[in-house]
Formats: structure tokens, C-alpha cells, sequence
């Protein structure tokens, strides 16, 4: 890899873009600073939001078999983070369902 | 010159606060200077304490600067065309004997200003985000600000996408003005006219 490419191998199948891991990093640390003057359950928030940036930076330069899985698992984030400010109980119940969804992803990738 | 109450179309403006949302999914689709001016203008008709004007107004449409904003302020999650920082200027503050770290004011005309911008974007189409999760100091440096500007508030500005409608799957009881309401003493949820009305 020459040192003006923007991507490094991360793994066989997934690249990620630099900028972005820079940018994750910042996010994560503004995220850090952040929880120690905001509301408790906003920490649980930043972890999860980070768990769908990071799917999401990884999915720019993954191939097919992880591109399914991880948009999946962006797309189901994104779309149930917001329920901390609607229905709290759903939204520790979905912290319980997502978590057990990436073990079964893990569980599934073991036994390839 | 002062518009006559008359004038003023009050359902019109009472219409714009209640329907206003805030607007997390953006299209991607600029904001011109003209639009974003006319947001600017609401902000500078907001009510200030003492009619100090200690506050400035940080305009952002360049993408590069946008995005590292975002990666620096965890409350914004989508990709808005513009950001209005809000910035405590603390050299005119100084100037103006203002106290700023003991003066709660300092931050209420920070909040009038942002809500008049956020109803005059409503009233023209645009859609607005409120974000108050970001480092300061991380924002400062990513926007080259001064030691003399601290950013206390960050506007999202841009045309609104679909949103998802979250009330819709899980609904959640509407908060009444009863409900936040107390009338001439703690814990009195009733206005006097009512309690004097004859049975």
C-alpha cells in the first residue's frame, strides 16, 4: 500500500477509511467528555450511535458477505437509537435484542 | 417602525410554534445565503438581556468544515447543509460588565435567539436540529475560534428529508399545558377565572 492510499486492510474483507477512523476517534472522545456533564442514560446512547458510526464506516469498504450484515445491523441502530427520547423501556429491551443479535453473528462466524 | 399587533396574524404565528419538529434527516440540497439570512434576522430580533448583544453568529455551509464538526459533536447525527454556531463573544461581554460564568441571562439569550431562528426556518420550509452535545474545545479548534468565543450552541440547518415517525410506533402521552402549569401558587392547576365561575 502506498502512503498517499487513504484505506488500510483492517482485515481480508473489511477496509476502512482513515479520515474516518480519525473521525470515530473524535466522535468517541467528544462522546467521553460529553458524559461527564450530561445525562446518565446519554452514555448508553453515545456507545450505541458509536456501535452504528462504526458499522458504518466499516460498511464504505466491506465486501458482500460483511456489506449484509452490517447495513443490516446499521440500519436496525439508526432506526431504534431514537427511542431513548420516546419509550425507555423498548429502548432497553432493543440494547438487550441487539446485543444478542451480534453474538449470534459472532456464533454464526465462528463455526464458518 | 413597530408593526401594529393588529398586523400580526396570530394564528399564523401560533400555528408555526405548534407544528414546528425537529428535523434529524436532511436532503442533500444547499441553503442559500438569502435563506440562511432570513434565519440570521430572527436571531437578531430574539429578546436580550439588557439589550446586550454579546452573542455571534457562526455561519458553516463548507462540507469539509461540516464534517468535522460532526465528528467533534455527537448530537448531530445526519448532515445538515449549515450550522449557526452560537458564541458567547466574552471580550464584548467583559465590555459590557456582563458576569458571564455567575449570569444564567447570558445563556436565555442564547436560547430566545435560537428558538426565533428555529420558528423562522419552520416558516420558510427549512428544517432545523438543536444540538447542544459537542466539546466546546473540540469545536473551538475545529473552527479556529478565538479564545474570546465560546460556542454554547449549534443550529442544524437544512431542507427536510423523510422523517421517521416514532410517535406513530410507540406513542407517548402529550404533555398539556395543565400539566407545566401552576396558577397563583405552587401546585394550583387551576386558573383563578375558573375556580370564580358560578356553579
Amino acid at each position: 500500500m502506498g502512503s498517499g492510499d487513504r484505506a488500510a486492510v483492517v482485515a481480508d474483507d473489511i477496509r476502512v477509511d482513515r479520515d474516518g477512523v480519525v473521525e470515530l476517534m473524535a466522535f468517541l472522545l467528544a462522546s467521553a467528555e460529553l458524559c461527564t456533564r450530561e445525562p446518565y442514560h446519554y452514555g448508553s446512547f453515545r456507545l450505541l450511535d458509536g456501535a452504528s458510526r462504526l458499522a458504518g464506516l466499516a460498511l464504505k469498504g466491506a465486501a458482500d458477505p460483511q456489506r449484509h450484515w452490517l447495513a443490516e445491523l446499521k440500519e436496525d441502530i439508526d432506526s431504534h437509537k431514537a427511542l431513548l427520547m420516546w419509550d425507555r423501556d423498548a429502548y432497553f429491551a432493543y440494547l438487550q435484542e441487539v446485543t444478542g443479535r451480534i453474538v449470534d453473528h459472532v456464533r454464526t462466524e465462528a463455526v464458518k | 417602525m413597530r408593526p401594529e399587533p393588529a398586523a400580526i396574524d396570530s394564528r399564523a404565528v401560533l400555528e408555526a410554534i405548534k407544528t414546528r419538529r425537529v428535523v434529524r434527516n436532511f436532503l442533500p440540497k444547499p441553503l442559500s445565503e438569502n435563506d440562511i439570512h432570513q434565519v440570521l434576522v430572527a436571531g437578531r430580533w430574539a429578546a436580550t438581556g439588557g439589550n446586550r448583544r454579546i452573542h455571534r453568529f457562526l455561519v458553516i455551509r463548507d462540507p469539509v468544515k461540516l464534517r468535522r464538526v460532526r465528528s467533534v459533536a455527537p448530537g448531530i447525527y445526519s448532515d445538515p447543509a449549515a450550522i449557526i454556531v452560537i458564541c458567547i463573544d466574552h471580550e464584548l461581554a467583559r465590555g459590557e460588565y456582563v458576569q458571564v460564568d455567575r449570569d444564567p441571562v447570558v445563556l436565555i439569550d442564547v436560547g430566545t435567539a435560537a428558538q426565533n431562528m428555529m420558528l423562522a426556518a419552520h416558516a420558510l420550509g427549512i428544517g432545523s436540529c438543536p444540538a447542544t452535545s459537542f466539546s466546546r474545545a473540540g469545536l473551538a479548534r475545529v473552527l479556529g475560534l478565538p479564545a474570546i468565543a465560546v460556542p454554547e450552541f449549534v443550529l442544524e440547518l437544512g431542507w427536510p428529508a423523510e422523517q421517521p415517525n416514532l410517535s406513530a410506533v410507540h406513542p407517548k402521552a402529550r404533555v398539556r399545558v395543565e400539566d407545566l402549569t401552576y396558577w397563583e401558587e405552587w401546585g394550583n392547576s387551576t386558573a383563578v377565572d375558573k375556580q370564580h365561575q358560578p356553579s
